[in-house]
């Protein structure tokens, strides 16, 4: 088919573009480790208080400023049996499940971003690297309270 | 004889039929918008009884389905009966069958969201259990459309047969390819609200699986933003450079184009599901590369229409590197709304690449930044586009003119438009990036200091809201007033001919069984490993809940 | 401008137009922006995300 000789010039240009895109999100992706959360858990939905580790959720020590977090999101709230506080450079797992309805799982200023479906364990890891107060919210609409889902997280020196 | 210059009576009374409902729905979808910008900015409390979540479910099903879908159907109808002729009889009854089904699915549907029975949002997510008939209203609905398909169709190949063509006039092969492409898309949200949705809002299935009811959605939801911008390239590609007095750039390259649309639209909804278990890396990877060939024909149409436009103001002597620019007819409201809605694009198309980005996703997924792009493309770009088509199709169709004054009106109309949108999808994208969450009603989150800090965005978006408000006010205005009250005469159907020189369209690209398997490949090729495996990996289903 | 000098300025154009088409340099001027804005918030976001990492 003819084109333009300027046409198909764009085209080189703009598909390049897109191959870069593509390139340095893959390899970021695949050769660094930062693959969006695609968790491959599953559980009973309805079971969830019985399963572990979400029969007993909250912050477990599990190496040198390591954390695992475990959460349950529910209807408006995200249940933790410990306090949510973790000293200042700490690497803390996210892993979260709903016993409801879909939830989001995300922590504003961070790349902490991700869905939380019923029967699904969905993991996420991030390292705060600075104290301070960060806030854990549901960002998928849950209800009629779902604006009230939120729960602070405090980073501490 | 084929090129009537004027729609038929009775195809533009079934153009305007839907065209009346879908400004109607403008109306309601405008004022729940304006509503919850003011909830959100803590500006006012809404009286006993509404909800927040009722009123965005009724603004997302009112003007992005509603509005959207009797406009388009409506504006294709007028433009194959203007190119190709009366519509024959089948055909034509079907389009009214087609109507009468989805007005009946819309009804029904509004009713249950007015009744707080359906406030799940139109993404209408499983747990979340509506009443049995929220679903069906929106299955008819769905049904009507594939009449109107249907309708449009059999008008196709009864032409083809009659007339002995092989390649059709533009406009009416980009409408049926759009239509062609929404029975693929819905394809499979109807399999979702029909196997899965409706017996279990019955009560005669007691589980869901959720996540094959979000890949079956969003399945369906990507192909679904093609099927609202394919009308607006439409009329880009088609009218446009009638109304700039040029000529089309390329009849093969506009084909080809929508060709492309239908190949690389369908196989992509994952990267509506980036941040989603069940679903492995690999295969979220693989759509996300198709989602970025779906770009190549968007950039394929930014040059054709920046071409159409260069070549016009040459012809009219224009000089310069971008005198053609100037020379282009601003003034001219047919021109203006439709314009605008292009330049948009090109802000709502960066954005919409950084959400397919993978990782990428992290930073913007369920904010109010993705709120703020889908403001711009559907709601800008395409939005204005159907505006300006609707100044000078309306009188087409009742027989009247866009006086010299109401160009003016309608001038005005996109001015505030894009004034309001700056502020409000400015004002979204840029909170969105802060972290604060889409869908959300007002919040602080007990004085959470990140959340007070997007207080001041939020204010920003109501006064953007307000702006819109009016501007949706003067539409009303200037639409009543053209289907009603202007004065009686004849305006013109713009349709624009292909420039001189430009080569003979290949027949190729009305091979409909070559792009349909093609598509049907590239959809398996997708879907079929990742599908399977979420059956054969389900967990064990949910119960429904009702949170409202 | 001088008529000789518009003569050949109109012949130099049915030249240029037999050979490569229309002139489109102002387009392709406008398209690249298009690109070079695209470009540019797409790696603004991408460096955030890697930031925020």
């Amino acid at each position: 088919m003819h084109m333009h000789k300027l046409e198909r010039l764009w085209l080189i240009i703009g598909s390049g573009a897109l191959v870069v895109f593509l390139l340095v999100i893959g390899v970021n992706a695949f050769a660094m480790g930062h693959t969006p959360p695609s968790d491959r858990d599953i559980l009973d939905p309805t079971q969830v208080d019985l399963t572990a580790p979400f029969d007993d959720p909250g912050l477990k020590k599990i190496g040198d400023n390591e954390y695992e977090l475990v959460l349950v999101a529910q209807a408006f709230t995200f249940q933790s049996n410990d306090e949510l506080k973790i000293p200042e450079g700490a690497t803390v797992h996210f892993k979260v499940t709903s016993k409801d309805v879909v939830h989001g799982f995300q922590i504003p200023k961070t790349n902490v971003n991700m869905m939380i479906t019923p029967g699904h364990v969905n993991t996420i890891t991030h390292t705060f690297d600075e104290a301070g107060q960060f806030l854990i919210l549901c960002n998928e609409y849950c209800g009629v309270g779902h604006q009230a889902m939120g729960v602070p997280l405090e980073v501490i020196k | 004889m084929m090129n009537q210059m004027i729609v038929d009576r009775n195809d533009a009374k079934l153009s305007m039929a839907h065209l009346y409902i879908a400004f109607a729905a403008v109306l309601l979808g405008g004022i729940a918008g304006l509503l919850q910008t003011l909830v959100r900015s803590g500006t006012i409390v809404l009286p006993a009884g509404i909800g927040y979540y009722q009123l965005l479910t009724a603004h997302g099903i009112l003007l992005a389905l509603v509005f959207t879908t009797y406009f388009i159907i409506g504006f294709f109808y007028a433009g194959m009966s203007r190119t190709m002729g009366k519509f024959y009889d089948q055909p034509y009854r079907l389009g009214w069958l087609g109507y009468i089904v989805m007005t009946i699915g819309t009804v029904l549907t509004t009713i249950m969201i007015l009744l707080n029975e359906g406030t799940v949002l139109y993404t209408f997510y499983a747990p979340l259990k509506a009443s049995p008939w929220f679903y069906i209203g929106l299955t008819l609905f769905i049904v009507g459309t594939w009449l109107a398909g249907g309708a449009m169709c059999h008008q196709y190949y009864i032409w083809k047969k009659v007339s002995h063509k092989k390649i059709s006039p533009l406009f009416s092969f980009m409408a049926v390819m759009t239509m062609v492409l929404w029975f693929v898309a819905t394809i499979g949200v109807a399999v979702s609200v029909i196997f899965q949705f409706i017996p279990w809002s019955f009560g005669w299935v007691d589980e869901i699986n959720i996540l094959l009811s979000r890949t079956l959605f969003w399945y369906f939801g990507h192909p679904l933003v093609y099927f609202w911008l394919l009308p607006a390239y439409v009329c880009w590609y088609v009218i446009i450079p009638e109304i700039i007095g040029g000529k089309i750039f390329s009849d093969s390259l506009a084909r080809l184009s929508f060709v492309l649309f239908l190949l690389f639209s369908i196989p992509v909804g994952f990267h509506h599901q980036l941040l989603e278990s069940g679903i492995s890396p690999f295969w979220k990877y693989l759509q996300v590369v198709l989602t970025f060939m779906v770009i190549v024909p968007s950039l394929m149409t930014a040059f054709s229409l920046f071409a159409s436009f260069e070549m016009a103001g040459r012809k009219k002597g224009a000089k310069g590197l971008f005198g053609w620019f100037r020379a282009l007819p601003w003034k001219d409201a047919r021109f203006f709304a439709p314009m605008v809605g292009m330049l948009i694009f090109i802000p709502a198309g960066a954005g919409g690449i950084i959400n397919a980005s993978n990782q990428m996703n992290q930073i913007v997924h369920n904010t109010l930044w993705v709120t703020g792009h889908f403001h711009l493309t559907v709601a800008s770009s395409v939005a204005l586009t159907f505006f300006g088509i609707a100044y000078w199709l309306i009188p087409h169709l009742t027989g009247r003119v866009l006086t010299g004054k109401m160009h003016q009106m309608a001038n005005l109309q996109t001015i505030l438009w894009a004034v309001g949108m700056f502020f409000m999808s400015g004002a979204m994208h840029t909170v969105g990036l802060l972290g604060a969450p889409r869908r959300t009603a007002y919040t602080t989150y007990q004085n959470n200091p990140d959340a007070l800090g997007w207080m001041p965005y939020e204010v920003a978006m109501a006064v953007g809201g307000s702006i819109l408000f009016i501007a949706i006010l003067l539409l009303i205005y200037i639409i009543t007033d053209l289907a009603f009250f202007a004065p009686k005469g004849k305006e013109d159907f713009p349709i624009g001919e292909v420039a001189e020189g430009a080569e003979k369209t290949p027949s190729i690209l009305e091979n409909w069984r070559l792009w349909l398997g093609i598509a049907t490949v590239l959809i398996l090729v997708a879907y079929t490993v990742p599908v399977v495996h979420m059956i054969e990996h389900a967990p064990p289903g949910s119960p429904g809940y009702k949170f409202w | 401008m001088g008529v000789l000098e518009e003569k050949k300025e109109t012949a130099r154009k049915v030249v240029t137009t037999k050979e490569e088409g229309p002139n489109l340099k102002g387009t392709m001027i406008a398209v690249m922006l298009l690109g070079g804005f695209i470009v540019l918030s797409w790696f603004g976001v991408y460096w955030l995300y890697l930031v925020r990492l």
